[in-house]
């Protein structure tokens, strides 16, 4: 069944037809919510906040836009004034000081164990501001368009692109980084 | 900058892709019980009325229907039989007339008073 079929049921009282979306959307919420708030409890309680927010709000849904974009913003309004947009300023300034040059590879992440290579792009994210984190997952994870994650953060479209590229290049940047430790260890 | 100036990066996407998180177990379940509890809360909305709302009563209708239904008798009876004559329908229009119209405003203006009270003097205390 189509999105737009599951929204018509339930604003015909069929409630229950609610729990497809959150199937659906829970995961992707929760890993949005959980890169913004980095608290498993939190996310949970945003995500659960969000869900809720927007079965209220189903009437107001024109269709004009994805449902999964409609949802998006509602999460990412609710994340921030969770923490009253704390997060969006709070750039880890030491991650930034020994950022100097630009990655060529990453051949040695690919030889790694899938569990290593998760534990290290989780510690490399984990020094990422948020915002760049989240910019990163919507764009390569999620798909969406610039249009879409404009719509979503309500940041301007030349600032989403200017965020997503520095955040790339960051990303790259800090693995280059990791890596380098890790081989100085090895060795 | 455009767009297409953002390169396509299968590696990022692959990588991001297991950092990807699971929602915790029985989230959807918590979701969808506050969800029933939302759908509660409208039904009970729905059926009681809020203070400051106004509401429609239905006593001075079934009073106003059941007034000209008695007049209505009245005439259609006076015009088969002379033993009920006009005078007692005058009569009954008299005396019963004003208690209708009394209660019905009544109602009404019990109903503005609340309204107005809630609107204008309790949402300004609260």
């Amino acid at each position: 069944m189509e999105e737009r079929d599951i929204i018509a049921l339930i604003l015909h009282g069929n409630t229950n037809a609610f729990a497809s979306l959150v199937e659906k959307y829970q995961d992707m919420a929760f890993s949005i919510a959980f890169k913004m708030l980095r608290n498993k409890e939190d996310a949970e309680e945003v995500v659960q906040d969000a869900f809720v927010k927007a079965y209220k709000a189903l009437p107001s849904f024109r269709g004009e836009a994805r449902f999964s974009t409609w949802f998006y913003r509602i999460l990412y309004h609710t994340s921030v004034s969770r923490y009253q947009g704390q997060f969006l300023t709070s750039l880890r300034e030491e991650t930034l000081d020994y950022i100097d040059e630009i990655p060529e590879e990453n051949e040695e992440l690919n030889h790694m164990e899938i569990t290593e290579r998760t534990a290290i792009i989780q510690a490399i994210l984990r020094h990422m501001p948020p915002d760049e984190e989240l910019l990163l997952t919507l764009y390569y994870l999620e798909e969406c368009s610039i249009n879409e994650i404009v719509q979503i953060t309500g940041l301007s479209e030349s600032n989403v692109k200017v965020k997503l590229f520095r955040a790339r290049k960051r990303f790259y940047d800090l693995l280059k980084k990791y890596m380098k430790n890790e081989i100085n260890v090895l060795q | 900058m455009k767009e297409e100036e953002i390169p396509s990066d299968p590696f990022l996407k692959e990588i991001l892709q297991q950092t990807r998180l699971k929602a915790p177990e029985g989230i959807s379940m918590h979701i969808m019980q506050r969800i029933l509890t939302v759908e509660k809360t409208k039904n009970t909305i729905k059926t009681e009325k809020l203070p400051g709302e106004l509401s429609f009563n239905i006593f001075p209708v079934i009073a106003w229907i059941f007034f000209f239904s008695i007049v209505g008798i009245f005439f259609i009876l006076s015009s088969y039989s002379d033993n009920i004559p006009v005078s007692i329908v005058k009569q009954y229009l008299i005396y019963i007339l004003p208690v209708v119209t009394l209660t019905t405003l009544y109602y009404f203006l019990n109903e503005l008073g609340k309204y107005l009270f809630f609107k204008y003097f309790l949402s300004k205390r609260v």
